[in-house]
C-alpha cells in the first residue's frame, strides 16, 4: 500500500508542480479561458517551464529529491494564493444531454483501464528500455550522464525531464501516470475545442475516437512521450484559433512556449514552430515581425538548451541525426541510415497494407488506432468549411513525420485533427457521429480488439489490478512480461558497478543497474558487434587486394577510393611494403582517414577481428592515409578484409605538395581465414572494457558461441528463456 | 399514397397475408439446411472473433449478428434461427405492397407485381431461411421504396437516410447486391440530378455518408482482411447465371415436373425456355433502358416512371459493373440465390415499363405473362423442401429416427461431408451430450451410425453396411 502512495504521490506532484507553474503564467499573461479550458492549459503550460527548470537541475548535477520538493511545493503554495484566473465571456455551446452521458461512459470506462494499467509495473519495450533507463541513469548521477553515450541518450528529453521528478518519490509507475495524465488531458481539450468554436457533438466524437484508440491507451499508460507531444501541439492549434478570434498577443507568448516544449519532448515535433509562426503571419497578413518574435523568443528558449547542450557534448546538436552533417566519433552515419530505414518499414511489404495495419491489424506497425479510422477519408468532407481546413491542414503537416516511421504512434500528433475533421464531416449526417463513436469504444475496448487485430498487435491486452494495486509483487510481474528481468540479480550480483555488458538486442535498461551497450545504440556499440560477427559472418576477412608500384620514396601514402555505391567500404588491415617486407609500424607514424577518422586505428591493430570502416555509403575521396613521420621508400601497399567489388581503389604518394596517383591496378586474392578470430574479438570487447555478454538464441552469433564457448574464452553464467548471459575470460 | 379498398387490394393483402403466414409454418416446421447450418455452426455460434473474421461470403454478417442473438434468446431451434429471416420477409412482402401500389395503383398490373414478386419460388424460400439473402431483398425493396417517395416529395431528408442505411445494411446482410445497391445509388442521383432535386450537401450528407457508414460498420473491419479467393465463387458468364435463376424460378423441384399443372420434363422444358427467356429479357432490358432514357430527357415525374428509371438503371450498372469486374478482375457472374435480386429487378422493370407506356396491348401482355409465371410459381408451390436443397428435406425425421435407435447409449455417428453440418445443428438443438460431434464419413473411419445420400449408396457395400431406414434421398445405416 505504502507504494502505490509513493507512486501516486509522485505522479500528483509533478501534475500539480506543472497546474501551479500553468496557473502563475497564464495569471501573468492575464489569460482568460473557461474553467475546464484554464486548467488544461496551465496543466501543459506549466509542464513546459518545470520540464526547463528540470533540464537546468540535471545540468548542473542537482537533480535531487529535495530539489523537486521543496521549490515545488511552494510553486504549489503560491498558485493556491494567487488570485483566480480571469474567466472568459465567450459562451460555449452546450453538450447535447445524450453527448454527455455517451461521453462520460466511455471516458470512465477507459480512464479505469489506462490508470490501472499505468499503476502497474512499468513493462513497455521502450518505456523500460531508453524512456525510464534515461530518467534511472539522470537519478543515479543527479543530472545528465556525459561519459554515457547511447542514441537514445541525445534526444530530445523534455518529458524525461518531468519523469524525473516523478521517478524521485514513486519510481516507474509514477513516471507512467504523469503520461497518462497528459493522455487523460488530451481528450478533455479536444472536447473544450468543440464547445468554445460550436461543435460540441464533433469535439465529444473526436475526443471518443481519440481516447478509445488501442495504441494510444497502451502508449498513454506506459512511460512514453507521445501523447505529451499530441497534447502540446493539439494545445498550441487550439491557442492558435483562440488567439485568431480574439487577438490578444500574450496568447502569442504561450503558443510560443509550448511550441518549443513539443521540440523539447520529441524531434517529430519539430514542426510545431515553424506550423505556429506560418499560422501567425498568414493571419496576420501584415509585416510586423513583433507578433513572430512572441513566438519563436520564447519556443527557443525552450528548444536552444537541448541543441546546445548536444553540440556541446557531441558536436552534433541534432544527435542522434545529421551525423553526417555534424560527424562525431559517438554515432556512425552509417547506423544512422540503417536505423532509420528500419523504422521506416516495419515488414510491411505493401504500401497499400498500410492503411489496414494502422487501423485494423496493427501486428505490422506497432499498434493500431480503431477500425473507425478507416473512413478517414471522409475526413476531406471537411474541406468545405474553414476549421476543417485549418484542421485538417494541421493533420497533413503533424502526420509528415509518420512518413519517416510507419509506426502508428507515430501518427498520434495528427489524429486528434484527423478525429476533428472527420466528425466536422459527418456532422450534418443524421445518427452517424453517434453510431461511429459507440462503434469504435466498442470495437476498441480491451477484450474486444483482439476480435479482429493481429495477435501481436501491441494493445492492452488485460487489466492488471492485482499488479496495479501490488497484490502481485511488482517483480513477479516484470518478470512475466519482460523475461530478461529474471537475470537481474544475477547480473547485478557479478557485473561491478561501473562493469559493461554488450548486448546485440536492446533491454529493459531501467530495471538494471548497469551499463548495457547495444550494437546499433552507440559507436561503441557498432564496434564491439562488428568485432563479434566477423569470426561467424561470411565472407571472412580472408581478401587482399594488393598494390605494386616502382618503389618510391615519400613520407605518405593513401589509398584513395573513387567510386559511388552504396556499401560501406571496409579495411580490416592496411600493410605497406618495401623491397617486399612489410615496414615495421612504428610510434611516429600518424594515421588518418575520411570519414570516421576516430576509428583509423583499427586498420592498424593486426587484429582481424576488428576494421576501419567508411560508416557511410561509398564516395569519392574517402581515403586512409598513413605518415611516415620521414620518408620511407615503398613499393607495395596491401589491403586486408572483405571483398567489395563496387569499390575503385588507387594509391596515392604525397609529393611537391600534392597527392599524386601512382596505380588502381590491383592483384586480387584470397587467403584462409586466420585462426582465433573468436578469441581476438572478445579481447576486443575486454580492450573497450566490456567483460560481459547477454545474448538471445535468435542473435547472429548465438549458436557458434553456444557450441565454441571455449574458442570464444567465454563461461555462461545463466541463462533465462532463451537468452544467455556470459563473461569475457 | 393513396388508401383505397379495392378488390385487388384486399385479394393483395389476402395473398401476402398468406404468404406471411406459410413463412412462419416454414420457418417452424422444415429441416434445416446445409447451407443454414453450416453458415450458424461456422459464423453465429461461434465467438465473435469469427464474425469479424476475413470476409468469408458465406458469413452474411448482419443476419450472423441478428441469429446470434436470437437463438440465444430463443434457444436452439430452426425457427429461432430463422426468425430474423422472416421477419425480413414480412418487411420484404409490406414492401412489395407499398411499392406496387405505389407505382401501379390498384389494378391489374398492381395484383401482377404484387403476385409475381412474391410467389416466385426462390425469393419465397429466402423469406424463411436462415440465409441474409431475404433479408438483403428486403432492405434492398424498402431502399427502392422510400426513394420513390422522395421523389415524390423531396421531403424529408430522413427519407434519403433511411434509403441509404437501408442499401448500407443490405450490404452487410450480402455483399452479393454490391452492384445494384452501388447500380441503384447512381441511378437514384442521377435522377436527382435530373429532376433538379440534386444539392452536393444533402446527397453527401444524408445519402452518401449515412450508407457507407452503415454498411462500414458490419462489412468494414472482414473487408479490410479479405483475400481474393473469398470472391472467387459464381458463374462463368451472364448466361449460366440466367439458367440458374430460370430453373430454380420455373422447376425448383426435378421432383414435381409440371408446367402450369401438366406433367413435363423440366430439363426439356428448360432447353426451350431459356432461348425464349433470354430473347425476352434481352428486349426487356432495351426496351426499359431506352424508355428510361426518354423520361429522364423528358423529365417525366410519374411513379411508374420514376420506378422504370430506377429499376432499369438498376439492372443496366449492375451489368455494366459486373462485366467490368468480370473483364478486369475476373469477377464471377452471380449465380443461383446470389442473383436472386435480378428476378424482382427485371419483374419490377418489366411492369413499370408497361405502365409506362401506357399501352393496352403490353399491359395486356405483361399482366398475362405475370399471370403465367405467377400460375407456375404456384403450381411449383409446397412447404416441405427448399429448392436448393431439396435432398436436405427429411434430416429432421433422420435425426429423430437416430435419437431413438441411439436411445441414451454413446454414439459415434458419420455423415456425408454436406449433412455433417446439420446433425450437428440438431445434435445441439436437441442436447443429445450421448452423440460425439458428428464427422464426415471417411474410408478409415468406422462409426455406430452413417447417415449418407442414396447417391452414396457404393460406400454401404464398401464398409459392409445395414441400411435401416430411408427418407427420400438420405439413407441411415449401422
Amino acid at each position: 500500500m505504502q507504494e502505490i502512495l509513493h507512486i501516486l504521490e509522485g505522479a500528483l506532484f509533478t501534475v500539480a508542480v506543472c497546474a501551479a507553474a500553468g496557473k502563475l503564467i497564464l495569471a501573468r499573461l492575464r489569460l482568460e479561458f473557461h474553467r475546464l479550458e484554464a486548467m488544461l492549459v496551465a496543466f501543459v503550460a506549466g509542464a513546459a517551464c518545470t520540464s526547463f527548470a528540470t533540464f537546468f537541475l540535471c545540468v548542473t548535477h542537482q537533480a535531487r529529491k529535495g530539489f523537486f520538493l521543496w521549490p515545488g511545493l511552494l510553486l504549489i503554495i503560491w498558485a493556491l494564493r494567487a488570485p483566480a484566473l480571469r474567466r472568459s465571456a465567450v459562451p460555449w455551446k452546450p453538450i447535447p444531454r445524450a453527448w454527455k452521458l455517451l461521453f462520460l461512459v466511455v471516458f470512465t470506462s477507459f480512464f479505469i483501464i489506462y490508470f490501472l494499467n499505468a499503476l502497474a509495473p512499468e513493462i513497455s519495450p521502450d518505456g523500460s528500455g531508453y524512456h525510464l533507463g534515461n530518467v534511472a541513469r539522470f537519478w543515479k548521477f543527479h543530472g545528465f550522464a556525459w561519459d554515457y553515450h547511447n542514441m537514445y541518450s541525445y534526444l530530445s528529453q523534455g518529458m524525461e525531464m518531468l519523469f524525473l521528478i516523478a521517478f524521485s518519490f514513486g519510481k516507474h509507475s509514477s513516471a507512467a501516470l504523469v503520461h497518462f495524465a497528459f493522455q487523460t488531458t488530451l481528450p478533455l481539450l479536444i472536447v473544450c475545442y468543440g464547445l468554445r468554436f460550436g461543435y460540441p457533438r464533433v469535439g465529444v466524437f473526436a475526443a471518443v475516437l481519440i481516447y478509445a484508440a488501442p495504441v494510444i491507451g497502451l502508449d498513454g499508460s506506459s512511460a512514453y512521450n507521445d501523447l505529451t507531444v499530441a497534447t502540446v501541439i493539439f494545445a498550441v492549434f487550439y491557442l492558435l484559433q483562440v488567439w485568431d478570434e480574439e487577438r490578444n498577443p500574450n496568447l502569442l507568448i504561450l503558443i510560443g512556449l509550448l511550441s518549443g516544449f513539443a521540440f523539447a519532448v520529441k524531434y517529430t515535433a519539430v514542426l510545431t514552430l515553424p506550423f505556429a509562426a506560418g499560422y501567425v503571419l498568414w493571419r496576420l497578413k501584415k509585416d510586423s515581425l513583433r507578433p513572430l518574435v512572441m513566438v519563436t523568443a520564447p519556443a527557443l528558449l525552450l528548444i536552444f538548451p537541448w541543441l546546445l547542450r548536444n553540440w556541446i557534448w557531441l558536436g552534433n546538436p541534432a544527435a542522434p541525426f545529421l551525423n553526417s552533417w555534424f560527424p562525431n566519433p559517438y554515432y556512425h552515419p552509417g547506423m544512422e541510415q540503417i536505423y532509420l530505414q528500419n523504422l521506416k518499414y516495419y515488414g510491411v511489404q505493401h504500401g497499400w497494407e498500410i492503411p489496414v495495419q494502422l487501423a485494423v491489424r496493427g501486428g505490422l506497425v506497432g499498434g493500431f488506432l480503431g477500425p473507425v479510422f478507416l473512413l478517414a477519408p471522409l475526413a476531406l468532407l471537411a474541406l468545405r468549411q474553414s476549421q476543417g481546413r485549418r484542421l485538417l491542414l494541421a493533420a497533413a503537416i503533424f502526420a509528415i513525420p509518420a512518413a519517416m516511421n510507419s509506426g502508428s504512434r507515430f501518427l498520434i500528433p495528427a489524429l486528434p485533427f484527423l478525429a476533428l475533421s472527420m466528425g466536422l464531416a459527418c456532422a450534418n449526417s443524421s445518427g452517424v457521429l453517434a453510431v461511429l463513436a459507440i462503434f469504435h469504444a466498442y470495437l476498441c475496448w480491451p477484450a474486444h480488439a483482439a476480435w479482429y487485430c493481429d495477435d501481436w498487435a501491441w494493445r492492452i491486452s488485460s487489466v492488471p489490478v492485482q499488479a496495479a494495486l501490488r497484490k502481485v509483487p511488482e517483480t513477479e510481474f516484470i518478470e512475466n512480461h519482460q523475461t530478461d528481468y529474471k537475470l537481474k540479480t544475477l547480473i547485478e550480483h557479478t557485473v561491478p558497478p561501473d562493469g559493461k555488458i554488450f548486448s546485440f538486442a536492446g533491454r529493459p535498461e531501467a530495471y538494471f543497474d548497469r551499463t548495457i551497450v547495444t550494437s546499433y545504440e552507440s559507436t561503441l556499440g557498432n564496434r564491439a558487434n562488428d568485432a563479434l560477427l566477423t569470426p561467424v559472418s561470411d565472407p571472412a576477412p580472408t581478401h587482399r587486394t594488393r598494390f605494386r608500384f616502382l618503389p618510391l620514396r615519400t613520407r605518405r601514402v593513401r589509398v584513395v577510393e573513387t567510386a559511388s555505391a552504396s556499401p560501406f567500404w571496409t579495411v580490416t588491415e592496411m600493410r605497406v611494403f618495401s623491397n617486399g617486407t612489410q615496414l615495421p609500424r612504428e610510434s611516429n607514424w600518424r594515421l588518418s582517414a575520411w570519414p570516421n577518422g576516430w576509428e583509423v586505428q583499427l586498420a592498424f591493430d593486426n587484429n582481424y577481428a576488428t576494421r576501419w570502416s567508411t560508416w557511410q555509403a561509398m564516395e569519392p575521396h574517402m581515403y586512409i592515409a598513413v605518415d611516415f613521420g620521414s620518408v620511407k621508400t615503398i613499393d607495395a601497399v596491401l589491403l586486408e578484409g572483405v571483398a567489395e567489388s563496387q569499390a575503385h581503389l588507387q594509391v596515392e604518394v604525397f609529393a611537391h605538395g600534392d597527392w599524386v596517383p601512382i596505380t588502381d591496378t590491383a592483384e586480387e586474392s584470397d587467403v584462409r581465414a586466420p585462426s582465433g578470430l573468436r578469441r581476438a574479438a572478445t579481447l576486443e570487447l575486454k580492450q573497450l572494457g566490456i567483460d560481459y555478454l547477454w545474448v538471445n538464441d535468435s542473435d547472429y552469433a548465438s549458436e557458434d558461441m553456444k557450441k565454441y564457448s571455449n574458442s570464444w574464452g567465454i563461461t555462461l553464467l545463466g541463462e533465462s528463456n532463451g537468452t544467455r548471459f556470459y563473461r569475457i575470460d | 399514397m393513396e388508401r383505397a379498398s379495392t378488390a385487388s387490394t384486399k385479394a393483395a393483402w389476402l395473398l401476402l397475408a398468406g404468404l406471411g403466414a406459410v413463412n412462419v409454418y416454414r420457418a417452424a416446421t422444415q429441416s434445416l439446411t446445409t447451407a443454414e447450418a453450416a453458415a450458424y455452426l461456422q459464423f453465429a455460434s461461434q465467438s465473435m472473433r469469427h464474425v469479424w473474421a476475413p470476409f468469408d461470403p458465406h458469413n452474411h454478417i448482419l443476419y450472423t449478428l441478428l441469429s446470434r442473438y436470437s437463438t440465444r434468446i430463443l434457444g436452439h431451434s430452426e425457427f429461432s434461427l430463422r426468425l430474423p429471416s422472416l421477419i425480413s420477409g414480412w418487411f420484404y412482402l409490406w414492401a412489395v405492397y407499398r411499392l406496387s401500389r405505389r407505382a401501379f395503383g390498384a389494378g391489374a398490373l398492381f395484383l401482377a407485381a404484387v403476385a409475381v414478386l412474391s410467389l416466385n419460388p426462390l425469393v419465397l424460400d429466402h423469406l424463411s431461411m436462415a440465409r441474409g439473402y431475404g433479408l438483403a431483398l428486403a432492405l434492398f425493396f424498402w431502399a427502392l421504396e422510400w426513394m420513390l417517395e422522395y421523389l415524390e416529395t423531396s421531403l424529408p431528408h430522413g427519407l434519403l437516410n433511411l434509403s441509404a442505411v437501408c442499401l448500407g445494411l443490405c450490404l452487410a446482410a450480402s455483399v452479393t447486391f454490391l452492384f445494384p445497391v452501388l447500380a441503384l445509388s447512381a441511378t437514384f442521383l442521377m435522377l436527382l440530378f435530373v429532376r433538379r432535386q440534386w444539392s452536393w450537401t444533402v446527397v453527401i450528407e444524408r445519402f452518401a455518408v449515412p450508407g457507407l457508414v452503415a454498411a462500414f460498420v458490419f462489412l468494414g473491419i472482414p473487408l479490410s482482411r479479405a483475400t481474393s479467393f473469398a470472391f472467387s465463387a459464381g458463374a462463368a458468364n451472364l448466361y449460366q447465371s440466367l439458367a440458374s435463376l430460370t430453373a430454380l424460378s420455373f422447376f425448383p423441384n426435378p421432383g414435381r415436373g409440371l408446367l402450369l399443372g401438366i406433367p413435363v420434363d423440366p430439363p426439356s422444358v428448360l432447353r426451350i425456355l431459356m432461348p425464349v427467356v433470354r430473347v425476352g429479357l434481352t428486349a426487356l432490358i432495351v426496351g426499359a433502358v431506352a424508355t428510361a432514357v426518354r423520361v429522364l430527357w423528358r423529365r417525366g415525374q410519374g411513379r411508374a416512371e420514376s420506378l422504370l428509371v430506377l429499376t432499369a438503371g438498376a439492372i443496366a450498372f449492375s451489368y455494366a459493373g459486373m462485366a467490368l469486374a468480370h473483364e478486369s478482375f475476373q469477377f464471377p457472374y452471380p449465380s443461383n440465390r446470389a442473383a436472386l435480386y435480378w428476378i424482382p429487378l427485371t419483374a419490377l422493370a418489366a411492369l413499370s415499363l408497361a405502365q409506362t407506356l401506357g399501352k393496352r396491348p403490353l399491359s395486356a401482355a405483361v399482366i398475362l405473362i405475370s399471370g403465367l409465371a405467377a400460375a407456375q410459381y404456384l403450381t411449383q408451390f409446397h412447404v416441405y423442401t427448399y429448392g436448393e436443397w431439396p435432398e436436405d428435406a427429411g434430416t429432421r425425421t433422420v435425426v429423430n429416427v437416430l435419437r431413438l435407435k441411439a436411445d441414451s447409449r454413446m454414439v459415434r455417428i458419420s455423415a456425408s461431408p454436406e449433412l455433417e453440418p446439420i446433425l450437428n445443428f440438431y445434435r445441439l438443438r436437441y442436447r443429445l451430450k450421448n452423440w460425439q460431434p458428428v464427422e464426415p464419413t471417411t474410408a478409415s473411419r468406422n462409426s455406430d451410425y452413417y447417415v449418407l445420400f442414396a447417391t452414396e449408396a457404393g460406400l454401404i457395400g464398401e464398409k459392409h453396411l445395414r441400411v435401416f431406414y430411408r427418407d427420400g434421398g438420405l439413407l441411415l445405416a449401422d
